[in-house]
C-alpha cells in the first residue's frame, strides 16, 4: 500500500505547527485560530487519504479539533478559554496519536475504536476522544467518549483485503439543519461531478488507452467521498469510496478498465444520482424526519467483493430489451400499481402470447392508466436530461460567481420594466420640444439599452453541458435497440437563456430518442443499403439572425411521405384525397396520437411523444421544421427566439387593436392585387403568391372586431405555420418594435391564437399572435368538417358573407372545396 | 324597486345548507353597481384605479372586458355587470376598476366606489334565498352598516369560478340555433 498522499512528514510538519500555534493562542485570536483550523482540516483530510483504510481515530480527532476551533472562532463557544484549553489538549492528543501511526496500528486503532463507539455527547462538550490502544494509557486529562456520530462514514471493516466483513447497511439519515446551505451546495457540486464522470466515461469507452481520461474518472468520486464524509452523509461516502478504490486500481494499473469495470461505473453513477435526487428532494421539500435513500447495499457489497478481486465486474450485452420485467419493476417502483398486478399481468402475456406488450394489458385491466405506463417506460431508459440542476453559472473557476437564479430572474424583469417605462417616456412627443431634454432622454435610452443587453446575456447559459447529456441517452438507447449510434455535436458554446435551456431538454431527449430509435436502422439494414454499419446523430447548435437554430440530423431510413400520408388517412387526421406538400405531410407527425412505428417499442413510438414537443417549443415560442430525404436521413430544427422575454416583432393595427406578429414567421409583407386574390367557397379568400396559394385569414372578422376588410386596400402579412404559409388581412403596418412580452396568465391558456400580451410604446396593450392556433381557429371557425366528411355545417358567428356574394353558395353543399394545395386539417 | 330577476339560481347555496355561517368580520370596501351595492374584503384589494385604455382579448366571455398595463404587468379586467347579468351602462369618470388580488390580479369594473366600512362578524347575515341578482354563491353574506345593507362578495369565488376563455362548443350569443 503507498503512501504517496498524507505521508507521515507531512503530517508531521501540520502537527508541529498546531503545537507551536496552540501555545501561543488566545482565545479570541482569530488569525491564529483560523490558521490552526486550517492545519486541522489538512490533518483530518491526510488522515483520509492515507492508505486504504483511513485512520478513523485521527481523523476523528483532527474533525472534533476543527470543530471546536470553528466554534471558538465563530464566537458559539460559551466558555472561550475553555474551549481553547481543551483545544490545546486535543492538538497534543492528535500529535500522540498520529507518531504512534502506521499502517498496522491504523487498523488497531480503528478496530478498538470501533468498538468503542458509543453516541456523541454535545458538541459544547465534547472532550477529545482518545481510543484504547495501548500507547494512550499516558494521556493526560481526558475523558473517553465516541469520537464518531453514529453515521460513521469509513467504516473500519471497508479494507479491500478483508472480504468477509459485515454487509453494509443503511441507517436512517437525520440531516443536521444547521448544514443545509452545506448539504445544498453539495448537492450541486455533486450533480456537477456526476456529470463529469458520464462524460469521462463515455470517452473511456472509446478511448481505453487514454491515461488522463481514467484518473478524471477518479477525482469526482474521491471529491465526493470526502464531501459526503463531512456531512455524515454515510451511503454516499461509502458508496463513493467502493467505487474511488475500483478507480484507483484502474489508474494505478492493477486492473485493466474492461467493459465490465466501465458499466459498472456507469451503475454505481445510477445509484449515487439517485442517492443525490433524493436528498435534494428532501431539501426542497423536507417529509418526515429522515431522508429517504435508494437502496446501496447491495451495489456496496458488489464493489466490494469486486475490489476484493473476487468477481469480475461484468459487461452488459446490448440485451434485447425485456419490456415485460422492467416495465413492472419500474411501475411498482413508481407506485401505480402492485406487484401482483405486474405478475397477473406478465402470465396474462405469456399466456395469449402474440407479443401483446405488458403495458398494454396494465391499461386495458385499468391496473394503471397509460400515462403512468408512459411515465414507467420514459423513465426506463436514463432520462438524461432531467430539468434537476439549478441555472450554472458558467465555467467554474475563479472567474465565476454562484447567483440564485430567483436574483437573476428578478433582475431580468426589472430591466424588463426599464425598458417599457424608457420606451414610453421616449415615445412622448413633448420631449422634441425641448433640445436638451432630447439629449438627455436619448442618453438614458442608450444606457437603458445597454443595460438590457448585459441583463440578458446573464442569463445566457451554453448549450453544450445539454447536448452532452444526450450522449449517455444515446448510448443507452442504441444499445438497447440494437443498434450502433454515434452522437456528434458542435456548436456547443452557443449560448441560450437557461430558461429556454432547461425547457428544451424534454424536447431534444424525445428527439434523440426517436432518431435512435426510428430513424437509424439496425446494422444490417444500414449494410444492405451500403451505408456505414454506425449511424450518426448530429446535435448542432447555431445563431442565425436574432434567433438559435438546433438542428437534430440523422442518417437513418428518413421519412416516408407515403407511409406518413396513409397514417394520417388511417387515424383520420386528413382527407384521403388531400394534396399535400411533403413540409406539411412531416407536420403531421405532431399530430396528438400519431405514431408510424408499427410496434410500440418502450423506448419511444408510442405518439405520445411528438405533439408534447411541438406544444414545448412553442410554449418557447418557436417553431420546429422538418426536412427529410427517404433513405437518407431526417433533420428536425428548432428555431427559437433568443430570449423568452422579449421578441422582435411587427405591430399591426386591426380596428381599434394593435397586435403584434413575431418576425421570426414572417415571410413577407405585402399589398395584394386584386386579380391574385380568388375566392373559393366557405373557404374564403385565397391569394395567389407566386405561385402558391395562400389562405387569407381575416383578422378583423375572427376576432369580431371588424366586418371583412379589403385586402387590396389594406396589407396582408405572410407567415409560416407548420409547414405552411397562411396570409393575415390587417389594415396597417404600424411598425416594428422589439417588446417586451407579458404572459396573459393561466386564466388565458386556452386561447388560440394568442400568445401573450406585449406594452407598447403607448402604454397599451397589444396581443401577440401565435399563428398554430390562429389557423386552428380560422379552420374553426370557417367550416369545421365532420369526421367522414360528409355533411358540412357552418358554425360561429353569424357574420356578413365573407368574400364577394356568391349567388350558387349553399351551405349545405356536401364535401368541402377544394382547390389545390389546400389542407383541411382537423383542429385537435 | 322591484325584485331584479335571479341569475344563477343553481343548487341551494352552501351557507344556507350549513345553517347560520359565520363570516369573520373586518373592513370591508364598498362599491356600487346599478344601485346596488356591494363590498369585498379589504385585505384582497390591491388598488383602485380610474378606467384607462382596455385592450380586447379576442374570443372570451363577455364578462370578460380585456387587459390592462398595470404599471408593467398585465392583467385580466371583468366587467361585474356582465357578470351578473345587469345591463351594460357607458363609462363614466366615476367609473373605477378595483385590482384585488384572488391568486392572481385581476380587475374588476365598478360603477362607484364608495369607502372601507367596519362590519363586526355579528353585523353580517347569511344571504337570502331568493330574488337577488346575484347568485348565492357569491356572497358572503349580509352586512349592515347603520340603515344600510351591502352585499359582501366572496370575490375568489366571483372571479376564479368561470373560464375566461370561450372555448369552441361555448360560442353562444350570435349562435344559430342549431347545436
Amino acid at each position: 500500500m503507498s503512501h504517496t498522499e498524507g505521508t507521515p512528514e507531512s503530517l508531521a510538519t501540520l502537527l508541529e505547527r498546531l503545537s507551536a500555534a496552540a501555545q501561543r493562542a488566545e482565545a479570541d485570536d482569530l488569525a491564529v485560530l483560523a490558521k490552526m483550523h486550517g492545519w486541522s482540516e489538512a490533518v483530518g483530510q491526510a488522515a483520509h487519504d492515507t492508505g486504504p483504510a483511513p485512520c478513523v481515530p485521527v481523523w476523528e480527532a483532527a474533525r472534533l479539533l476543527t470543530q471546536q476551533l470553528e466554534s471558538l472562532i465563530l464566537g458559539d463557544a460559551e466558555d472561550a478559554s475553555a474551549m481553547l484549553a481543551r483545544v490545546v489538549e486535543g492538538v497534543r492528543a492528535l500529535n500522540q496519536l498520529v507518531g504512534a501511526m502506521s499502517p498496522n496500528n491504523c487498523m488497531d486503532i480503528a478496530a478498538a475504536a470501533a468498538a468503542e463507539q458509543t453516541d456523541e455527547s454535545a458538541p459544547g462538550a465534547a472532550v477529545f476522544a482518545v481510543s484504547a490502544a495501548p500507547e494512550e494509557e499516558e494521556e493526560p486529562g481526558h475523558v473517553e467518549t465516541a469520537s464518531a456520530t453514529p453515521a460513521e462514514p469509513a467504516a473500519p471493516a471497508s479494507e479491500p483485503a478483508t472480504p468477509d466483513e459485515p454487509p453494509y447497511v443503511s441507517e436512517p439519515l437525520i440531516l443536521n439543519k444547521k448544514e443545509e446551505e452545506f448539504l445544498k451546495a453539495f448537492v450541486e457540486e455533486a450533480r456537477e461531478h456526476i456529470e463529469s464522470v458520464e462524460a469521462s466515461l463515455l470517452e473511456v469507452e472509446r478511448d481505453p488507452g487514454n491515461e488522463s481520461r481514467i484518473d478524471d474518472l477518479f477525482r469526482p468520486f474521491h471529491t465526493i467521498k470526502g464531501m459526503a464524509g463531512f456531512l455524515n452523509l454515510r451511503d454516499v461516502n461509502c458508496l463513493t469510496y467502493e467505487a474511488e478504490t475500483l478507480l484507483d486500481q484502474c489508474r494505478k494499473g492493477k486492473r485493466k478498465v474492461t467493459a465490465g469495470v466501465i458499466d459498472t461505473t456507469f451503475d454505481v453513477v445510477d445509484v449515487l444520482r439517485a442517492q443525490i435526487d433524493s436528498l435534494a428532494a428532501y431539501l426542497a421539500e423536507p417529509i418526515g424526519d429522515t431522508v429517504p435513500q435508494p437502496p446501496v447495499s447491495a451495489m456496496i457489497g458488489k464493489l466490494r467483493q469486486i475490489n476484493a478481486f473476487q468477481i469480475e465486474p461484468r459487461g452488459r450485452m446490448p440485451a434485447p430489451a425485456e419490456p415485460g420485467q422492467s416495465l413492472g419493476d419500474a411501475l411498482v417502483a413508481q407506485g401505480a400499481t402492485s406487484r401482483e398486478a405486474i405478475d397477473a399481468a406478465l402470465s396474462a402475456q405469456q399466456s395469449t402470447g402474440a407479443g401483446r406488450k405488458v403495458g398494454e394489458i396494465l391499461i386495458e385491466s385499468g391496473a394503471a392508466t397509460a400515462r403512468q405506463v408512459d411515465q414507467a417506460l420514459r423513465s426506463q431508459a436514463v432520462d438524461a436530461a432531467e430539468a434537476a440542476a439549478a441555472a450554472r453559472a458558467g465555467p467554474v473557476g475563479d472567474q465565476s460567481v454562484r447567483i440564485e437564479t430567483a436574483k437573476l430572474d428578478a433582475l431580468v424583469d426589472m430591466v424588463g420594466e426599464l425598458v417599457i417605462a424608457q420606451t414610453q417616456v421616449s415615445a412622448n412627443a413633448q420631449i422634441e420640444a425641448d433640445p436638451k431634454l432630447t439629449k438627455n432622454v436619448s442618453q438614458v435610452t442608450k444606457i437603458v439599452r445597454d443595460v438590457q443587453e448585459v441583463a440578458m446575456a446573464m442569463r445566457m447559459v451554453p448549450i453544450g453541458p445539454t447536448f452532452q447529456k444526450m450522449a449517455r441517452l444515446v448510448r443507452d438507447v442504441s444499445r438497447k435497440a440494437g443498434k450502433q449510434v454515434n452522437l456528434a455535436i458542435s456548436g456547443e458554446d452557443t449560448e441560450l437563456d437557461k430558461n429556454v435551456i432547461q425547457q428544451i431538454g424534454d424536447p431534444l431527449v424525445h428527439m434523440v430518442r426517436n432518431a435512435v430509435d426510428h430513424g437509424v436502422e439496425s446494422p444490417a439494414a444500414r449494410r444492405a443499403a451500403g451505408k456505414p454499419e454506425i449511424g450518426v446523430v448530429h446535435l448542432a447548435a447555431s445563431h442565425q439572425g436574432g434567433n438559435i437554430a438546433i438542428e437534430i440530423s440523422d442518417d437513418g431510413k428518413g421519412l416516408d411521405p407515403a407511409a406518413l400520408f396513409r397514417k394520417a388517412v388511417e387515424k383520420g387526421l386528413v382527407e384521403p384525397d388531400a394534396d399535400m406538400s411533403d413540409p406539411e405531410i412531416f407536420s403531421l407527425v405532431f399530430a396528438p396520437g400519431f405514431s408510424t412505428a408499427e410496434k410500440v417499442t418502450d423506448i419511444s413510438g408510442r405518439g405520445v411523444g411528438m405533439d408534447v414537443v411541438k406544444r414545448n417549443i412553442e410554449q418557447l415560442r418557436g417553431r420546429v421544421d422538418i426536412r427529410s430525404e427517404k433513405g437518407k436521413g431526417s433533420s428536425f430544427t428548432i428555431c427559437l427566439p433568443l430570449t423568452l422575454a422579449i421578441i422582435d416583432g411587427m405591430v399591426v393595427r386591426v380596428g381599434t387593436e394593435r397586435f403584434i406578429i413575431q418576425t421570426i414567421t414572417i415571410e413577407q409583407s405585402l399589398r395584394p392585387v386584386a386579380k391574385n386574390i380568388t375566392t373559393v367557397q366557405h373557404r374564403g379568400e385565397v391569394l395567389n403568391n407566386r405561385g402558391r396559394l395562400i389562405p387569407l385569414i381575416q383578422l378583423g372578422q375572427l376576432f369580431g372586431l371588424t366586418d371583412r376588410i379589403d385586402p387590396c386596400s389594406a396589407m396582408v402579412v405572410i407567415a409560416h405555420c407548420e409547414g405552411r404559409s397562411i396570409g393575415l388581412v390587417v389594415e396597417q403596418l404600424i411598425g416594428q418594435q422589439q417588446v417586451v412580452i407579458k404572459t396573459l396568465g393561466e386564466r388565458f391558456e386556452k386561447l388560440r391564437g394568442i400568445s401573450g400580451a406585449a406594452i407598447l410604446g403607448d402604454g397599451r396593450v397589444g396581443l401577440i399572435l401565435e399563428m398554430g392556433g390562429l389557423y386552428a381557429a380560422y379552420n374553426d371557425f370557417r367550416i369545421p368538417k365532420r369526421r367522414g366528411g360528409l355533411a358540412v355545417e357552418t358554425r360561429g358567428r353569424d357574420l356578413p358573407a365573407l368574400g364577394p356574394p356568391d349567388a350558387s353558395a349553399d351551405p349545405t353543399a356536401t364535401g368541402a372545396v377544394r382547390t389545390t394545395r389546400e389542407t383541411v386539417l382537423i383542429p385537435a | 324597486m322591484e325584485a331584479i330577476v335571479e341569475v344563477n339560481t343553481g343548487p341551494p347555496s352552501p351557507a344556507l345548507a350549513e345553517g347560520v355561517r359565520s363570516v369573520p368580520g373586518g373592513k370591508f370596501l364598498t362599491f356600487s353597481l346599478d344601485r346596488e351595492e356591494f363590498g369585498v374584503q379589504i385585505l384582497k384589494v390591491v388598488e383602485i384605479i380610474g378606467v384607462l385604455d382596455i385592450t380586447v382579448v379576442p374570443h372570451t366571455q363577455e364578462f370578460v372586458r380585456g387587459v390592462i398595463n398595470l404599471r408593467g404587468k398585465v392583467i385580466p379586467v371583468i366587467d361585474l355587470r356582465a357578470k351578473f347579468g345587469i345591463p351594460e351602462t357607458a363609462y363614466n369618470d366615476q367609473t373605477c376598476i378595483i385590482v384585488v388580488d384572488v391568486g392572481t390580479l385581476m380587475g374588476i369594473v365598478v360603477d362607484t366606489v364608495q369607502e372601507v366600512h367596519d362590519i363586526e362578524s355579528q353585523d353580517i347575515e347569511p344571504p337570502p334565498s331568493l330574488g337577488r341578482t346575484v347568485g348565492a354563491d357569491f356572497i358572503l353574506g349580509m352586512g349592515k352598516v347603520k340603515d344600510d345593507v351591502k352585499i359582501l362578495l366572496d370575490i375568489d369565488r366571483v372571479l376564479n369560478g368561470d373560464e375566461l376563455v370561450e372555448l369552441p362548443e361555448h360560442v353562444s350569443r350570435s349562435e344559430p340555433a342549431r347545436a
